[in-house]
């Protein structure tokens, strides 16, 4: 990860899911914040690859999610 | 609400140490390529419940190369653990617990767990109840 000064800009130079995740826990931990995501029948077609015969898996979400940090141990 | 609360010390390899645990509630459903799965968290874990195994099986189809190595490593570094489950059997684990084995090498989804037993026990009690649905048709 490249060795950004805030977590704002951990998340904007992110490129992986790790990453990802690293700059978003630097972000709500210590705040007692939470992040909730709600998804009403949102589909998402995932390619399999990077060509123009890739083939899709379809993902279809509907629901909620929270994401709150844990402190480390 | 279900509620999912990770767990750092269960990290055995110090290059996956959970930098960034955190703590998820779901309340959601999932359909992948037509085959839906309710997402819910008890204690430690994130459960994924397919209804049936060719249910299961067709979710992983077409899913881009990789997806395993990406997904366990973002489980490891947020210290959580995703178990799929056919008829409350577990069939497979990701992350933080998992613990795969020749199996998983062998079939080729290293590092997701194949839980051998879970399988056997899910295509039995499929069985079972097709079995079953056709007695009762036949009675």
């Amino acid at each position: 990860m490249a060795d950004a000064d805030t977590p704002e800009e951990r998340i904007d130079e992110t490129t992986t899911w790790p990453e990802l995740a690293i700059g978003l826990y630097d972000r709500l931990t210590g705040r007692g914040a939470e992040i909730s995501y709600q998804f009403e029948e949102m589909e998402v077609h995932v390619p399999s690859g990077t060509g123009e015969d890739a083939e899709h898996a379809e993902w279809r979400l509907d629901g909620t999610v929270h994401i709150t940090t844990r402190e480390r141990e | 609400m279900a509620q999912f609360t990770s767990r750092p010390e269960s990290v055995n390899d110090p290059s996956d140490t959970a930098r960034a645990p955190l703590s998820v509630a779901t309340d959601l459903t999932v359909r992948i390529n037509g085959a839906e799965a309710s997402v819910e968290s008890t204690g430690e874990r994130l459960l994924v419940q397919f209804r049936s195994v060719p249910d299961a099986v067709r979710a992983t189809r077409n899913q881009p190369a990789g997806v395993a190595t990406s997904l366990t490593a973002l489980l490891r570094t947020t210290d959580l653990t995703v178990e799929a489950r056919v008829r409350d059997r577990i069939v497979a684990v990701a992350g933080a617990d998992a613990r795969p084995g020749a199996v998983s090498r062998m079939l080729d989804v290293d590092p997701v767990e194949v839980r051998v037993g879970g399988v056997l026990g899910a295509v039995g009690a499929e069985m079972s109840a097709a079995v079953g649905a056709l007695s009762r048709l036949l009675s």
